[in-house]
């Protein structure tokens, strides 16, 4: 899948960091990694966006960086979300969930596809329906 | 598969890292520990860290590039390391045990890592968005200091640049200026040529007899005696010319830049004679006509010719010779006031001491028992001590200072045309030659010269603070107006002394403006001593005339008066004032000898009683100080409350006078 347009990307990145982060802590590149499998490709983030995109979150409070040595014995920096972080999730996905609806509803299910490897499918088919096929 | 796109081991010691780096780099606390670890290089943990070389390249360039401090550098350079590793080597443990990438993985991560110098930008920004307040708030202040540092060294290099680059132009030549207003006068009506012509003959026959500096105040009784008679005698035509020029009204000497060639060989003998070194070389001056350095010889050469009047009228007194000593007095006195037509402290200053020293001699024959002045002499002497200064009292002329400074300023600073301009090194050179000649010449040896680096630095440095040639000027006006309007009035009369004027005060207490100010701070501290001396000839011109009149009257009623108030009208017009309070000055007959007195700083009349000190020694110094200073001294300062307790003696100055006067005996005296 072609990756979107990046002032889309600009928007929807940090919740799709965000959103990952929330079942677990990752390391920068688990992140790239799973943003480009789990998408499909089509959120696959340029690497070089990434770790300015985690210090913009972790400079506002929302995600928290450790330095953690693997078992692989290699020294990563591991991410977390923050409770203000969880907060802002919420906010976060409760507004896309309308733009969502709202893009559904203008007949734009691509688009609405597109997304459905971030958030539940539960989520989005409350709102899109069957129409939305995911 | 290809092992040389990875840094081998050795690439610890293939980066040059001197223990200088090493040390730079390594944390307090592992310097206290005793182990440079250098840890807070990124250069050294990247360049170590096993991967291939286009990843190591690009780590370094992006992390450079981010411009941040150490630590996020670091921190930053840690995670892509680890970014790399994990896209190069997924999981496998040890980086020097894992599978090798091909070249072509390599690029593709590199590629996928994306532009460095962009990557650096946007990491920049949001590295910088997670530092705390302080840390942005402290890197504002350091990136402030940095960027007022980088202003700062501009400016110094443009006004580096300057102060070499520019030239000082002189627009005006003071001293042709002066020499017009100078040698205006007619020729029957000035007295330099004259002076001139006798010179020589006096200044050979001092440099013929090396004793002769001592012969001023020689005494019947000194076995100098007669050695001073003879020579007088031997100068007794160069003596009636002197008193015959002394009588024109101007002195006309001009100011010269070069030694006077019809006197410098006679200068020259006289000098080596007495130890004096070599005069300054006249190229030093013709190279640098500066007005307040010129070297003004005629004040020197009138000096010899005062001292040979004044000689003459102290041979007189001792011989009893009325005529003589009025003649002496009379020459001695108008070149006093001759010496005053040009307006420079230093020729006024000179003036001051020639009249003070016709007082001392007409206080030498005054005290004489058997005087031999007649009222006729004593008339005459009258009306020639009146004649110094202006009515009020002596003045001070200081216009042909500013015209000094003036001249100074136009040959150190630029000029832009409008009256304004910097301090320049051609300038400084000009100034610092001078000054260094001048000093040597002064101080009787010479002075270290300085080089042109040593010019080239200490003029930078003053040309940082110096103030521009228009404000140096408007200080110096306004520091000529505060002195003026404090001091150029009687003492009585003066506000505050020079330390408590504002621009004084400034220049003294404060460093920057003395620099800033620094040719007219130098000024400053002369005005005072100009106006205090011109004080003191009034204040010696208006006691002699009491004295004179004094005599008169005794003269003509054979005992001194009661009051000064009988010598008026018919001795004096009025009573010159005291110049502590303006009321007339005090007198008193002690013991059948009439003392005039100042009642001194305390301001209290203790009837002529004197100043004491621990040793039975009179006080008869007079403190030229304001009213406001005495005060202060008289309320805070006990040590010298003892120099106020009691009243100066004006007339006559003289230790065993005033003891007899006083009717106290010294054992052994």
């Amino acid at each position: 899948m072609d990756r979107i347009d990046r002032d889309l990307m600009r928007g929807v990145g940090p919740l799709a960091v965000l959103s990952l982060l929330a079942s677990r802590e990752m390391y920068g590149y688990e992140l790239i990694d799973a943003l480009a499998v789990r998408s499909d490709g089509t959120l696959g983030m340029g690497q070089a966006t990434l770790y300015p995109m985690l210090y913009n979150l972790e400079s506002k409070g929302l995600v928290a960086g450790r330095w953690a040595t693997a078992e692989s014995g290699r020294e990563r920096k591991y991410y977390r979300l923050t409770s203000k972080g969880r907060k802002k999730l919420a906010q976060d996905t409760q507004q896309w969930e309308q733009v969502v609806a709202a893009m559904s509803a203008l007949g734009v299910h691509a688009f609405v596809r597109a997304l459905g490897w971030v958030w539940p499918r539960t989520h989005i088919q409350a709102h899109v329906g069957s129409a939305g096929a995911l | 598969m290809s092992t040389s796109n990875r840094e081998s081991p050795e690439v610890a010691t293939l980066y040059k890292w001197s223990w200088r780096d090493r040390l730079w780099h390594t944390p307090l606390r592992d310097i206290l520990k005793g182990n440079l670890s250098g840890a807070r290089d990124f250069q050294y943990s990247v360049r170590t860290s096993g991967l291939p070389k286009s990843a190591i390249n690009t780590i370094v360039k992006t992390v450079c590039a981010t411009r941040l401090s150490r630590n996020e550098k670091i921190e930053v350079s840690r995670e892509l390391v680890a970014h790399f590793q994990d896209a190069l080597y997924g999981r496998q443990n040890d980086p020097l045990q894992r599978t090798e990438c091909s070249q072509a993985e390599v690029e593709r991560v590199v590629h996928e890592f994306g532009n460095p110098t962009a990557v650096a930008k946007l990491i920049r920004a949001n590295m910088i968005r997670k530092r705390s307040l302080l840390t942005r708030i402290a890197h504002a202040v350091f990136q402030g200091v940095g960027v007022f540092i980088m202003l700062a060294f501009l400016v110094l290099v443009i006004q580096f640049i300057r102060y070499v680059v520019s030239e000082p132009r002189v627009s005006r030549d003071f001293i042709v200026e002066h020499n017009n207003a100078i040698l205006q006068a007619p020729n029957d009506a000035v007295a330099w040529p004259r002076y001139k012509q006798i010179l020589p003959a006096a200044l050979m026959d001092i440099a013929n007899d090396p004793e002769w500096p001592d012969y001023a105040g020689v005494l019947p009784t000194s076995p100098h005696w007669p050695a001073q008679l003879a020579q007088l005698q031997r100068l007794a035509p160069e003596i009636a010319a002197i008193r015959q020029a002394a009588q024109l009204p101007t002195l006309g000497a001009p100011l010269l830049l070069v030694s006077d060639p019809d006197l410098a060989p006679y200068r020259m003998q006289d000098k080596n004679e007495s130890g004096f070194s070599q005069p300054a070389k006249v190229q030093d001056y013709e190279t640098t006509p500066l007005l307040f350095l010129i070297p003004d010889e005629p004040m020197s050469d009138i000096r010899v010719l005062a001292r040979l009047i004044g000689a003459d009228a102290h041979a007189a007194i001792f011989e009893k010779d009325g005529n003589r000593f009025v003649a002496d007095l009379e020459a001695m006195i108008g070149m006093a006031k001759q010496t005053r037509d040009a307006p420079f402290r230093m020729r006024q200053l000179q003036s001051a001491l020639m009249y003070q020293h016709a007082t001392q001699l007409m206080t030498t024959a005054l005290k004489s028992e058997a005087s031999f002045l007649s009222d006729t002499h004593l008339l005459a002497l009258d009306s020639a001590f009146a004649s110094f200064g202006e009515r009020e009292r002596v003045r001070v002329n200081l216009s042909g200072e500013r015209d000094s400074i003036v001249d100074l300023l136009q040959h150190v600073y630029s000029d832009n045309g409008q009256g304004d301009g910097h301090l320049t090194f051609q300038g400084w050179q000009t100034i610092t030659r001078a000054m260094n000649s001048h000093t040597s010449r002064l101080a009787l040896r010479s002075s270290p010269q300085l080089g042109t680096a040593d010019m080239l630095a200490s003029g930078a440095m003053l040309n940082l603070v110096s103030a521009g040639r228009k404000q140096m000027l408007d200080k110096f006006d306004q520091v000529a107006a505060e002195f003026a309007k404090n001091y150029d009035r009687p003492l009585w009369e003066w506000d505050a002394e020079s330390e408590d004027l504002p621009s004084v005060k400034q220049c003294e207490e404060s460093m920057l403006t003395s620099l800033r100010y620094s040719w007219v701070c130098i000024y400053c501290a002369a005005y005072t001593s100009d106006y205090h001396t011109a004080e003191v000839a009034t204040q010696a011109r208006d006691t002699m005339r009491v004295a004179i009149a004094l005599a008169r009257y005794r003269l003509a009623h054979n005992a001194f008066p009661a009051s000064l108030d009988s010598l008026i009208p018919t001795y004096l017009d009025r009573i010159g004032p005291d110049r502590i309070d303006g009321k007339p000055i005090r007198y008193i007959v002690k013991c059948g000898k009439p003392l005039l007195y100042s009642i001194g700083m305390d301001r209290i009349d203790n009837g002529g009683r004197t100043i004491r000190l621990e040793d039975g020694k009179v006080w008869s110094y007079q403190k030229w100080i304001s009213q406001e200073l005495a005060n202060r001294v008289l309320k805070t300062q006990q040590p010298l409350r003892s120099d106020f307790d009691g009243d100066v003696i004006l007339w006559p100055r003289d230790e065993s006078y005033i003891n007899e006067a006083e009717n106290i005996v010294f054992e052994g005296s």
